[in-house]
């Protein structure tokens, strides 16, 4: 698990590379922890994600509460197939909200 | 990867898996309820099956697949054993022969098999209620299914479909499961028609643990699988989730009407639900768990210092699982009701109360005791000679009687289930015979007493094995003889002037009586010169050592003949007849007393010590004086119309002294078996109805003695064994000789 | 990308039935004779899922299972016990261990699929 962040000023982008698993939850989450603390909007870039599991996807779902909350915006982008996976097993999407791009193979 | 050295391993198994399925499949024709071949053969299959997936077989695993959906039915008895049944199966083996050969030649089957094959799984999907042309459809079906999923998913999460209820526990992460593992593994089991992932528990970022599993599911889930295949696919994390499985309503139907149709036996509710897949076992011990909790709560006083609610009694487990939502309500209706039939039927069909024998037994003392003692009162009333008192002691003696024999009825069992047990003998004997023999048994509710139906199974089935092994003919010599091929083994109870008759009968051969006699001529039983009545011939099987078995088989020679079978009955007061016609069969009929527990006892004394004698064992009485007296003392033995009768001084057996040796005495000649003995007693006092009463452990080893009895005057009397005296007496006669002679000199 | 299973018996058969069942159904497996051959075969790389037998020479499933929960990169990772019969004692000290999943041998190459299939699909 490794996280890149990036910043263009208006939006916070964390970048997840490897696995978003219960073997990195408590790494992710004070990374998270910790950026979430600068109350800015949050982007987290999901391409690089091989696999996910449920514990990745509570962190997500827990983020995205804590940043609304604190009013700001939180959004998934550029989900992977192994994420995609996820989001269609637990029927996700309408939780979270965000334009999925669904490659074509996978329809 | 070499796997060529695993699958030598699988062709070899697969080889003796089919020979074995064969062989099973051929038995299958002459016994077609045996379950033990059927799943013989469902393993067979079975395991092919599995081994063949292992290794990736898809020909092999899909046909047998087929093969074993069908025999599964068959051992659940859906599906009846017929020759078509059979002949399809063994077709089947066939096919399954060439696909694994075909595999193992690297080689594919050919057309005419490959057609072969389809028109079986054809006939098996007629079996199993398929349509038999599910490849042709297969295009249709595919396009189909889309439509309908787009088209109605509301109509879908109704009534159809599964509705699960899952709520993981906080630690299930950690011990390395996800739930998502759970889900996708459900999907194999069907279709997830509708999720909605759970977050309710999900705290606020601060508290949240991220290792701990917050997530629950509401899941409508279409599929055949059965609850307990559903509940199995969280078997790995049952122990820490909430896991609720509520049957689409078509199951909760057939969940009714299995319950309706549930055996007899089946009488606890939760067993009822368990049995009618409405409740999986892990839901029932989460039940019971349950209302065990709420009794022991209802116990103690509560956490907040509240009383408890006095007494009150654990909720119904049916309203536990109803509340749990284990199982709708309609379903534990439907099984309380069947369980109010069953036992409605239950109470009027047997007012039975069970038990315990050794409570029967100290009644049964008690009575015993009571004659005794009713008899003294009548002893006094005789003496006295007041008509009142005596008429009043014949009354008493009168219901005395009455209360005895209701009392010793009490002890009387029906023989049926231990001629049941036969029917089992009687088919793996003669498969192993090669004889078709079917058992035929009546009477089955005769009544005989508890002990005496203990002892009777070891000689009944020495009878019937007898008959089975030497009385029956092999099948060709039945049919030469224009007899049915099927043979018969008879047994038959039924009560006659105070005893019970035991029939073993079969319609064989008959006892060959010239080579009976033949063989008691070799073996010395009887002189050559020696003209014996055909009756006096079929007796002689129940000599010492005779067996006319040519070859001794497996079955009957077990070392035992049929003189010990005469033994034990006569052990248990019975006896046996013979009765046999050539050609046409044999009958042994055994006659027991009803009851073991009063006999009709023959009262012997020793200067004033009473003993008392089987009445049943003595063949006659002798007075001993004079001359023969002397003689007898020396020899120790008595010359009875030229034969040599042993002879046993109970005298000496129970070393009793007396002052005055007795003028005269009696011999009182006795027979078990086809050996007499004479014992020596000082008077003969009569018969006498004795009740036994057993001795002590203290006297259990005791030689000669097998009993006593109170007689009417109170005093005690020994029953004397006479199987043991009579040991006694033909083995010990030289050293009451020497210690006679010792005495004398 | 198949899944990567370790199979750790003392018996090589039965290490060998199980491996070519998983093989068959598409997951890489490797094989550990006993707990602390498993531990040096734990070098860091993915594993999806352990099978492990309770009773091995030189180190137990169970103290195995104990030592795999130390390194990192195991902590969480699966495992299936195999027990003989119904060792309940054994059981719950596993499961405080960290072995969820328990399989009572003998058992069929199906089941155990079927057992490994719940905790991750090929």
């Amino acid at each position: 698990m490794e996280i890149e962040r990036s910043d263009d000023g208006a939006t916070v982008e964390l970048a997840m590379i490897g696995e978003l698993t219960i073997f990195g939850a408590a790494e992710t989450y004070g990374m998270l922890t910790r950026v979430l603390s600068e109350k800015r909007d949050l982007r987290i870039h999901l391409g690089r994600v091989t696999e996910i599991d449920s514990s990745g996807v509570q962190i997500l779902l827990a983020a995205k509460r804590a940043a609304e909350k604190q009013g700001h915006a939180f959004s998934l982008v550029a989900h992977s197939e192994a994420v995609l996976e996820v989001m269609d097993l637990m029927q996700l999407s309408p939780v979270f909200g965000d334009p999925v791009v669904v490659p074509a193979q996978a329809a | 990867m070499n796997l060529e050295p695993a699958l030598e391993a699988f062709f070899a198994e697969a080889d003796e898996l089919l020979t074995r399925m064969e062989e099973s499949l051929l038995g299958l024709e002459s016994a077609p309820d045996d379950s033990e071949l059927i799943n013989d053969i469902f393993r067979a299959a079975h395991t092919i099956k599995g081994t063949a997936g292992v290794f990736g077989f898809d020909d092999v695993v899909r046909f047998t697949h087929e093969v074993e959906s069908v025999l599964d039915r068959v051992r659940d008895g859906e599906i009846a054993v017929t020759p078509d049944v059979i002949g399809l199966f063994l077709r089947n083996k066939d096919h399954i022969g060439a696909l694994v050969r075909a595999v193992a030649e690297k080689t594919d089957i050919d057309d005419a098999q490959r057609a072969d094959g389809e028109t079986q799984l054809a006939e098996l999907r007629v079996l199993l209620g398929k349509p038999a042309a599910v490849p042709a459809a297969t295009g249709l079906v595919a396009a189909d299914k889309p439509a309908v999923g787009a088209s109605a998913p509301d109509m879908e999460s109704g009534s159809g479909n599964w509705h699960l209820s899952l709520r993981f526990g906080t630690d299930v992460l950690r011990g390395g499961m996800d739930p998502l593992s759970f889900l996708r593994y459900l999907r194999t089991l069907g279709d997830i028609v509708h999720l909605t992932t759970v977050i309710e528990a999900l705290p606020n970022w601060l508290k949240l643990d991220p290792e701990s599993c917050y997530l629950g599911f509401e899941i409508d889930f279409r599929s055949d699988a059965s609850k307990a295949e559903i509940e199995g696919v969280f078997e790995f994390v049952r122990d820490e989730c909430v896991l609720h499985i509520v049957p689409p309503h078509a199951q909760v139907s057939e969940y009714i009407s299995v319950i309706r149709a549930l055996p007899e036996d089946v009488t606890m509710l939760g067993e009822m639900l368990v049995a009618s897949g409405a409740l999986t076992r892990a839901e029932l011990e989460r039940g019971l768990a349950l209302q065990a909790g709420a009794a022991s709560a209802a116990v103690e006083p509560t956490a907040e210092g509240e009383q408890p609610a006095a007494a009150v009694a654990p909720p119904p487990l049916g309203e536990i699982l109803v509340e749990t939502g284990a199982v709708s309500p309609g379903v534990v209706d439907a099984a309380l009701t069947r369980q109010k039939q069953v036992k409605d039927a239950k109470a009027q069909e047997a007012r039975s109360l069970r038990i315990d024998a050794d409570k029967l037994d100290q009644l049964i003392e008690l009575v015993g005791e009571l004659v005794v003692a009713s008899a003294g009162v009548q002893n006094v009333a005789q003496m006295l000679a007041q008509s009142q008192l005596t008429e009043a002691s014949e009354v008493l003696s009168r219901l005395v009687e009455e209360v005895r024999d209701q009392a010793l009825s009490l002890r009387m069992v029906q023989i049926g289930a231990t001629f049941q047990r036969f029917q089992r003998v009687v088919r793996d004997v003669s498969r192993d015979l090669g004889k078709d023999i079917e058992l035929q048994i009546s009477g089955a509710d005769t009544e005989l007493d508890k002990t005496v139906v203990e002892r009777i199974g070891d000689p009944l089935m020495h009878l019937v094995r007898n008959s089975m092994d030497h009385g029956i003919e092999p099948t060709e010599v039945r049919i030469a003889a224009g007899k049915s091929a099927r043979a018969k083994v008879m047994l038959n109870a039924y009560h006659e002037a105070g005893s019970i008759v035991i029939d073993v009968a079969d319609d064989g051969g008959g006892l060959n009586r010239a080579k009976i006699l033949r063989k008691a001529i070799e073996r010395g039983l009887v002189p050559e010169e020696n003209q014996l009545s055909d009756r006096e011939i079929d007796r002689l099987i129940f000599e010492p050592g005779f067996s006319t078995a040519d070859a001794v088989s497996n079955l009957s020679g077990r070392g035992v003949g049929m003189d010990v079978v005469r033994r034990d009955i006569e052990a248990l007061r019975g006896t046996v007849e013979i009765d046999t016609e050539p050609g046409k069969g044999t009958r042994i009929r055994i006659r027991l007393p009803l009851t073991l527990a009063i006999i009709d006892g023959f009262r012997v004394g020793i200067d004033k010590a009473s003993f008392v004698l089987p009445v049943d064992m003595i063949v006659e009485c002798v007075e001993l004086a004079g001359a023969t007296r002397d003689a007898a003392r020396i020899r120790g033995y008595l010359d009875m119309r030229g034969e040599v009768l042993p002879l046993l001084w109970l005298r000496q057996v129970f070393d009793i002294h007396s002052d005055a040796p007795p003028r005269r005495e009696n011999v009182v000649v006795v027979q078990f078996g086809q050996t007499k003995a004479g014992i020596v007693v000082d008077h003969l006092m009569g018969e006498h109805q004795t009740v036994i009463r057993p001795l002590g452990k203290l006297f259990s080893s005791l030689r000669g003695v097998s009993g006593s009895t109170i007689l009417g005057s109170g005093e005690i009397a020994l029953i004397l064994d006479v199987a043991g005296l009579m040991k006694m007496a033909v083995s010990g006669t030289t050293v009451s000789q020497a210690e006679l002679a010792g005495s004398a000199g | 990308m198949a899944k990567t299973i370790m199979v750790v018996d003392d018996s090589s058969s039965l290490r060998q039935v199980v491996s070519l069942a998983l093989k068959s159904a598409g997951y890489d497996v490797f094989e550990a004779a006993d707990g602390k051959d498993a531990l040096s075969k734990l070098t860091g790389q993915k594993v999806h899922l352990v099978i492990s037998d309770v009773n091995m020479p030189n180190m137990d499933g169970i103290t195995f299972v104990k030592e795999m929960r130390k390194l990192a990169a195991y902590k969480f990772t699966p495992v299936i016990m195999l027990t003989t019969e119904n060792q309940e004692s054994k059981k719950a000290e596993g499961q405080a261990a960290g072995a969820k999943a328990w399989m009572v041998k003998p058992f069929k190459p199906d089941q155990m699929l079927m057992a490994v299939s719940k905790l991750c699909l090929p």
